[in-house]
């Protein structure tokens, strides 16, 4: 009962926090060097006239709040605007890419949790041991090599020297293969360093002395009593990295060429496109916002503590 | 004398840490009779803990149990396998423990966490079982037992978990019920509720209890009979009133010093001077002697035996002639 009123109350505090980023947002672009018509034309010759004249077309004549408020007032209405490069509108450039990016985000995801929750549990359950160390040290590799060096790697050993999958551009689902590793890579790492060391710790808890003096078995002292605490941190580390993920996407779709999102941020932010980098970011900031909500939600619902504050008790 | 439930013979256990093996019980042997309520007192650090979970065999994972065995109604404990132990613990040899605050999940309802022991011990559906940790909860004195039930650990006060556990852990009536200091982490008045339920509960139900604690006050109040402990060895066993009228053993009459000390107004308090000695290096002879005003040459040198100097009365000195 508590629990509906805690996931609108969170999802409401969510709308000013993405009213916020695109005030910053929008500054930062507008202070960034360059002049996004000289872009435009690309060198070719015109006079100041007409400078002037595509700058009132464009807008960019207006102070830096008109424009702002300009552009608000579309968003709101669901337009993004319009790319000053391609002339396509940005709402249909974001969504031709997304699926891409969404599609590698959520396999490296579930690849970088399955590997690190499971490399973390047999840590924690097998300490002290010969496979805890093995584990750990490729952990601690794992998790100082730079996502792109991997990338590259990758590429090398499975895409040049064995053929087997391709390294640039997009030709099926096998493409992500090799993206979708050299992001997971790293952060199942850290996942598993963070398993390893919540298991640990629930392990050393009172209440799983008070479940095995129960007479419980050792596989219901683990699931039922020590999995559940141990995981609330890994879920919502999980949630929390959702946006970084998106950041690393940045460099791995451009590594290997794919036509993500992240690839069209990281090529509109070269071209100072600025409705493009905006309409993009303004994605990574409500999905942000969507994650952080939902890592909220899935921990009270994992944690009767969080509640505490809706008058939980009765 | 009634027959004998439990017996510890010639009991070593040590801990390993980084400094060496500390040997937190070093070689006690003890006998508790059915429905008798027996106390184990001594000062923190002597060992009655590690004694009282060495039994159902929940010692931490760096406690190595070094020799000696533990019957159960003539069944050793230390040599069954976990299975066999399983089906022992909460049902035959059920366990409560010092800090109810850290002692239940926070992340499971009360009701299940009592349901799940008759759930494990009997062959009883869940519904069944989740009746019978309502009917508990309601013996253990939580008003609405039912609603109450719904509610999870953090809702609860610290008497409120202590009994949530004692709850839990007398469902399945249990021959043996080990109480590891239930009282040290609540404040006075429900001490004296808590130790009042398990007495009733004790009675109703014919359970045997062992009860750790350092408070003499409890051990006035509920025991039969008493075992003091001093840095990892039994000192003295007798019966309650023999413990207080005859004490034989120089650190059982330290002890009780300190409590009648406190009936006096004006007068200092009395105690026992110096600090039990680290059980990483034990003192030779007997381990009290640095403390001890009875002190003879005898006792630097040679380690006394339990004897016993009248019946049931056992005293771990040689000069307990001098003492008593």
């Amino acid at each position: 009962m508590g629990l509906l009123t805690y996931v609108l109350k969170k999802f409401l505090i969510g709308i000013p926090v993405i009213f916020g980023v695109t005030i910053i947002l929008f500054y930062i672009m507008y202070t960034l060097p360059g002049d996004p018509i000289k872009l435009l034309l690309a060198g070719e010759r015109v006079t100041p006239a007409r400078i002037e004249e595509l700058r009132r077309a464009w807008g960019l004549d207006q102070p830096v709040y008109i424009q702002y408020f300009y552009w608000l007032s579309h968003i709101v209405r669901g337009d993004l605007g319009v790319s000053i490069v391609t002339k396509e509108p940005v709402a249909l450039l974001i969504s031709q890419r997304l699926p891409y990016t969404l599609t590698l985000m959520l396999i490296s995801t579930l690849l970088s949790y399955s590997i690190g929750v499971l490399a973390g549990l047999i840590t924690a359950l097998k300490r002290g041991t010969l496979i805890d160390g093995f584990v750990s040290i490729v952990g601690v590799i794992n998790y100082s090599i730079p996502g792109f060096w991997f990338g590259l790697m990758l590429m090398l050993s499975f895409g040049y020297y064995l053929q087997l999958l391709p390294i640039s551009g997009y030709e099926g689902p096998h493409s992500l293969v090799l993206p979708a590793l050299s992001l997971a890579l790293p952060s199942s790492a850290y996942v598993m360093r963070l398993t390893r060391a919540e298991m640990v710790e629930v392990l050393n808890e009172d209440y799983i002395r008070t479940a095995r003096a129960k007479g419980l078995n050792k596989r219901r002292v683990l699931l039922v009593h020590a999995l559940r605490n141990a995981m609330i941190p890994v879920v919502v580390m999980f949630f929390l990295n959702m946006p970084w993920l998106i950041g690393g996407a940045v460099v791995i779709e451009t590594l290997f060429a794919l036509p993500g999102m992240g690839r069209l941020l990281y090529v509109s932010i070269i071209r100072q496109d600025y409705a493009v980098v905006q309409g993009i970011v303004l994605i990574i900031t409500v999905l942000t916002v969507v994650f952080n909500t939902l890592g909220d939600v899935v921990v009270a619902v994992l944690d009767p503590r969080i509640r505490v504050e809706r008058g939980g008790g009765l | 004398m009634s027959r004998i439930l439990l017996e510890v013979r010639d009991l070593h256990i040590c801990y390993e840490t980084s400094r060496g093996c500390v040997r937190a019980v070093d070689g006690v042997s003890l006998v508790i009779y059915e429905s008798e309520t027996f106390c184990l007192v001594g000062e923190t650090g002597c060992g009655k803990s590690t004694l009282a979970l060495a039994i159902p065999r929940l010692l931490p994972p760096n406690a190595r149990l070094l020799s000696g065995d533990i019957f159960f109604r003539g069944m050793n404990l230390l040599r069954i396998n976990e299975n066999e132990l399983q089906k022992i613990r909460g049902k035959e040899i059920a366990m409560i423990f010092q800090n109810p605050m850290t002692s239940l999940n926070p992340v499971h309802m009360i009701g299940f966490q009592v349901a799940e022991v008759p759930a494990t011990h009997f062959r009883i559906s869940w519904r069944e079982a989740l009746l019978t940790a309502i009917k508990q909860l309601g013996k253990v004195g939580i008003p609405d037992p039912d609603l109450r039930s719904r509610n999870y650990p953090h809702v609860f006060s610290g008497g409120m978990k202590q009994r949530t556990m004692i709850a839990m852990m007398t469902t399945c009536k249990p021959s043996l019920l080990i109480a590891d200091e239930p009282t040290t982490a609540l404040d006075v008045t429900i001490q004296a509720q808590i130790l009042k339920l398990l007495h009733e509960l004790k009675n109703e139900y014919g359970l045997t209890l062992l009860l750790i604690t350092h408070n003499f006050g409890i051990v006035a109040e509920v025991c039969d009979r008493v075992g003091v402990m001093y840095a990892g060895k039994l000192v003295e066993v007798a019966e309650v009133r023999e413990i207080f009228e005859n004490p034989q053993h120089p650190y059982t009459k330290g002890l009780i010093g300190c409590v009648v000390a406190r009936k006096k107004s004006k007068t200092r308090l009395n105690q026992i001077a110096g600090a039990p000695p680290s059980l990483l290096n034990p003192p030779n002879g007997c381990r009290f002697h640095p403390r001890c005003s009875y002190t003879t040459p005898k006792c630097l040198r040679e380690e006394p035996q339990l004897i016993e100097v009248c019946r049931g009365h056992l005293v771990a000195c040689h000069n307990y002639e001098r003492v008593g």
